[in-house]
């Protein structure tokens, strides 16, 4: 609380020494890739809304997600994308408030064993090892392991390998049983990977990412990046910059839609 | 062809070599070497990056971040050239990187285990690409070798830049300078003031100079003073010559006149033997003249149109009394294809053929003599006259032969004793045959004969030849009116010669003894017909005094005819007299047929008129028989006679003996016949043989009678007709010829003269003595004699 003051004060002595105009806001960003990737598709986001707002808007890193969950335990990011479990924890703890997020898809978990193993559903994992980005992960991991557990009722050996890339080559070299991934990452992944993967389940459909801020964001900032961030999407070249987010179709995200995560048990799963 | 190394590639080529072995070994030995420490270098580098390599993947391995460990791989292996592929392994032997591959087991690789705290959790294998190290290397070297060659390059411009300028180009002038010497100039400067090896060359080469030109300049000068001498000498001969020939001139003058007055016959004897004498003494000094003349360079060729076979004649004429005296048979044969007018030097041509004639008569006691005349290279207007002078004399050595063409030099020093002569008359005549463009030689058996052979540069006459006046010289002469005649001479002796020469014709002389002398006798004297005037006199010599009288007032007295006497007829002098207002040159000693015939000249009247009860009958006969134009032939029955008179008294020692079955057996109409048919046959011809031997024997006998039966001729013509056949076929070869010869010459002659007798009288006793001696073949030396006997007929 002490920290959120100082940072509060520092907030009021920067506006009073910078002109009105230049309103500044920190931003977050989940680090779901290495920070040279986040940077790559976040640059030219933070840019193009700066100049729709007029806000100054100053990204701050995150080296892991462990970190990035600290920083908005303790309410650093003014405005901060983030997996919606991360939104559930955040709103409980500091009252983030989605904003925007992707309405043209939902985010879920896939299994995926290798082609020619004889894993062919999930009660052929039980006592297994599998493989999972890490634990907090949501559609990859926490989804996954506490649908193992509540809908299939299994326990699996979870091996926690950092990426999708590297849960889906343990699970092409054979290191693991299955692996825990999301379509999305699964169908990036090269042919020579895919065309050795099957699907052996897909979980329940979740809101994906949103893009949310602090309450103490007033409701004209508030309203304001949310027009800026639709009315970029309308544009040619923001539509392609928040693509790479990826956010296909921007609309506007609230809490009700995320809520039921919140019934799925995950926190059980997820490690702070 | 001979291969030519300069001096800069000897110094080069082994410089060059040298380092040619040198870049080569280097390049394909120590090169290689290098290139594979390089590699092994190389090698241990790579080991050390795929450890280091190993450990920063240990954690990702290790947490089965493989993503990770991929991504690590990938830029790895993008970020290295030298490595080719990665592999990686784990603990369970699955490769894990590359996807869905094995490692290669056939090429050689370094691989690294992945340790973390000392437990092996995977290997790398690593295949590094060493072609990019080596061409890396290659690459490095190949700059450096340029870099090398380049500084070898400017090395070797600036050693070959030093060497051209300090050796091989003062090499080179010193060459230069060597052939300037060599041309004889010895101030040819070098300049090259260096001090090395090639300034000490230089230096001895200077000093080498000097002391050529100095050797030089001695030997020049000695030449000089040799060839003064030389010609000092020359010019004192020709001095003496001349001073000697005019009292000569006196003494022949005086004896002449004697031998015209009345004497007892030892006193005529006594003056003939004054004139023999004198005349020879003059002919040696005439020759020794034109020794001297021609060392000088003083003779001058003058060729004139002549009439060539009128000159023949002439030039012979002379020779024809010794021949008749000595019996020599004589022969003149001009082809046809020497043209009829010629120009040359008849003077100088008439000398070498006198010269050759004379000694060819002078060295043949028997026998002939034959004169050739033919032209040969035959080009426009020009021909090569060729004469070829042929006797059946002593002949000469052939060491003889290479030196008689040498001034004083005769075939053999007894020749002179026996012969007399100064022995340069060949020596004048090679001189004057090379100064007409031509060549003498000699062609002799000692014991055969001579034949000297010359020829000389002529060309077809364009002017009508000068008739050669008779050089026959008349001892009477009658003048046809007395003439007024001034005689200028400084020598008494020549005055009262010359005008007692023409007192005795009647003429009025008036004598002065120099040139000043003669023009107070002009002046003094009127009617003077013509002036016969000396050159060389004191106070004013003739050409001075000649000049005065030609440029008097008095025009009558002004072209007088002066005839100058002297014996200075160089062609060069005679042209500056005639210059001079001379009318004619006579040439001293004085002839009076010339000196008479040339006043006719000037005077252009016939006053002397030779007397010609004077003229020898011989001499009428010899211009008969020399008026055939190609061909003389003095046939010489007087000569034979002597021959065969000589082989008879030889005939007296010598056996009679039949001709022998052996020779007769290799006579092609014997050769298969039996021999005792060959003897009898034999017998009966030489039976025959000898009854027709003494029947023309008794023939001639009969001939000789003052009333001589008519068929005498008859007769023996018809026993020659008969043995001219049959003794060629017994081998009487000689035999043959004379029947033959005299069976001819009956045929031809019918109506016999009195020296037609002479001759058959002569060819029978032939026949006679070869019949009686059995003279068989070619009958050895006596038969020699009577062939040359048989050619005389």
């Amino acid at each position: 609380m002490q920290c959120f003051l100082t940072k509060l004060l520092c907030l009021t002595l920067f506006f009073m020494s910078t002109p009105a105009l230049a309103e500044t806001f920190k931003i977050g960003i989940v680090p779901q890739f290495d920070a040279r990737k986040i940077q790559k598709i976040w640059g030219p986001v933070i840019a193009n809304l700066e100049s729709r707002t007029g806000y100054d808007l100053e990204f701050i890193g995150s080296k892991d997600i462990n970190e990035f969950e600290v920083q908005f335990t303790n309410g650093v990011f003014d405005i901060a994308y983030m997996n919606p479990y991360h939104l559930i924890v955040a709103n409980q703890n500091q009252g983030y408030i989605p904003l925007v997020r992707d309405v043209g898809r939902q985010l879920y978990g896939v299994i995926v064993a290798k082609k020619d193993s004889p894993i062919n559903d999930i009660g052929d994992l039980a006592g297994k090892k599998v493989a999972f980005p890490s634990p907090n992960a949501l559609g990859a991991a926490l989804i996954p392991r506490a649908e193992f557990e509540n809908n299939f009722n299994i326990q699996v050996e979870p091996i926690y390998v950092k990426s999708h890339s590297s849960v889906y080559l343990n699970v092409v070299l054979g290191k693991v049983s299955a692996g825990g991934g999301v379509q999305k990452t699964l169908n990036q992944q090269p042919e020579n990977i895919k065309n050795k993967l099957k699907i052996i389940y897909k979980t329940t459909k979740v809101s994906p990412h949103p893009i949310a801020v602090h309450p103490r964001l007033t409701e004209v900032s508030r309203q304001k990046l949310v027009e800026a961030i639709l009315q970029m999407s309308e544009t040619e070249n923001g539509k392609k910059l928040l693509e790479n987010i990826p956010i296909k179709k921007a609309g506007i995200a609230v809490m009700e839609d995320y809520h039921s995560l919140r019934n799925m048990g995950l926190e059980k799963f997820y490690i702070k | 062809m001979k291969l030519r190394f300069s001096l800069i590639s000897k110094i080069f080529l082994p410089f060059g070599l040298a380092i040619i072995i040198l870049m080569a070994s280097a390049h394909f030995i120590s090169i290689p070497n290098l290139i594979e420490d390089e590699k092994q270098l190389s090698l241990e580098q790579e080991k050390i990056k795929l450890s280091l390599l190993s450990t920063s993947i240990a954690a990702d391995v290790m947490s089965l971040d493989i993503a990770t460990v991929y991504s690590t791989l990938d830029q790895v292996l993008e970020d290295s050239r030298l490595w080719n592929e990665i592999y990686l392994v784990d603990e369970e032997g699955i490769v894990l990187y590359p996807l869905g591959t094995e490692i290669p087991e056939a090429k050689s690789h370094i691989d690294h285990s992945i340790m973390i705290e000392n437990a092996h959790i995977g290997k790398l294998h690593l295949f590094v690409d060493f072609t990019i190290v080596e061409e890396r290397i290659r690459n490095r070297i190949f700059n450096a070798e340029l870099y090398v060659l380049l500084g070898l390059l400017i090395l070797f411009s600036i050693v070959s830049f030093i060497q051209y300028f300090g050796v091989l180009r003062p090499i080179k002038a010193l060459g230069k300078f060597a052939f300037i010497t060599s041309e004889g100039n010895y101030s040819g400067k070098y300049a090259y003031k260096v001090n090395d090896e090639i300034g000490d060359v230089y230096k001895a080469f200077t000093f080498m100079n000097v002391k050529l030109a100095k050797r030089e300049a001695e030997l020049k000068e000695a030449l000089s003073a040799a060839k003064e001498a030389n010609l000092a000498k020359s010019r004192f001969l020709a001095a003496m010559s001349h001073e000697i020939r005019t009292p000569m001139t006196g003494v022949l003058g005086m004896a002449d006149l004697l031998s015209d007055t009345e004497m007892s016959q030892q006193q005529k004897s006594w003056v003939s033997s004054i004139l023999h004498s004198g005349k020879n003494l003059l002919g040696i000094l005439n020759e020794i003249l034109d020794q001297s003349k021609l060392d000088a360079d003083l003779v001058e060729i003058s060729p004139i149109a002549v009439d060539f076979r009128s000159f023949m004649n002439h030039s012979l004429n002379i020779f024809i009394p010794s021949l008749k005296s000595k019996g020599i048979g004589f022969t003149l044969d001009i082809s046809n294809d020497v043209p009829k007018r010629l120009e040359f030097d008849d003077m100088r041509v008439g000398q070498v053929i006198s010269n050759i004639l004379s000694n060819a008569i002078k060295f043949t006691a028997i026998g002939n003599i034959a004169i050739k005349a033919w032209g040969t290279n035959f080009k426009n207007e020009t021909l090569i006259l060729h004469f070829q002078v042929t006797d059946t004399g002593v002949g000469i050595s052939e060491e003889a032969q290479s030196t008689i063409f040498d001034p004083f030099t005769q075939a053999d020093n007894t020749t002179s004793r026996r012969f007399g002569g100064t022995g340069l008359g060949l020596s004048i005549s090679k001189r004057l045959v090379e100064l007409m463009g031509g060549d003498i030689l000699v062609h002799s058996i000692l014991g055969q004969g001579t034949s000297f052979e010359f020829s000389i540069d002529t060309k077809l006459a364009q002017s009508k030849p000068i008739q050669i006046t008779d050089k026959s010289s008349h001892n009477q002469w009658r003048a046809e009116r007395p003439l007024k005649i001034l005689i200028v001479d400084d020598y008494e002796v020549n005055r009262q010669l010359i005008s007692a020469m023409c007192r005795k014709l009647d003429h009025n002389v008036i004598l002065a003894e120099d040139g000043r002398m003669s023009i107070e006798v002009v002046e003094k004297t009127d009617d003077i017909d013509v002036i016969l005037m000396d050159i060389r006199m004191p106070i004013l010599d003739g050409l001075g005094a000649t000049e005065i009288i030609r440029s008097m007032d008095d025009t009558n007295k002004a072209s007088i005819p002066i005839i100058a006497l002297t014996a200075d007829v160089i062609p060069e002098n005679v042209k500056h007299y005639l210059a001079g207002g001379f009318d004619r040159v006579v040439p001293k000693p004085i002839d009076k047929s010339e000196v008479f015939n040339t006043i006719n000249d000037v005077l252009d009247e016939k006053i002397h008129i030779p007397c010609g009860a004077d003229i020898k009958d011989d001499s009428s006969e010899e211009n008969e028989l020399l008026e055939i134009d190609n061909v003389i032939e003095i046939k010489n029955a007087e000569a034979a006679r002597r021959l065969i008179d000589k082989s008879r008294v030889m005939l007296q020692d010598v056996e009679i003996s039949s001709i022998s079955i052996d020779l007769l057996s290799k006579s092609p109409q014997f050769a298969e016949l039996d021999e005792s048919f060959v003897i009898q046959m034999r017998d009966e011809f030489e039976i025959k043989m000898k009854a027709d031997g003494e029947e023309i024997e008794r023939l001639r006998q009969l001939l000789l009678q003052p009333s001589r039966p008519d068929n005498v001729a008859e007769k023996i013509e018809f026993i020659t007709h008969s043995l001219k056949g049959m003794a060629p076929t017994f081998c009487y070869s000689l035999l043959g010829h004379a029947a033959s010869k005299l069976n001819v010459f009956l045929k031809e002659h019918k109506s016999l003269e009195q020296e037609d007798v002479l001759h058959i009288l002569a060819l029978s006793e032939i026949i006679c003595l070869v019949s009686e001696y059995k003279i068989f073949d070619s009958g050895g030396e006596i038969g020699g004699i009577l062939y040359d006997a048989l050619r005389q007929l």
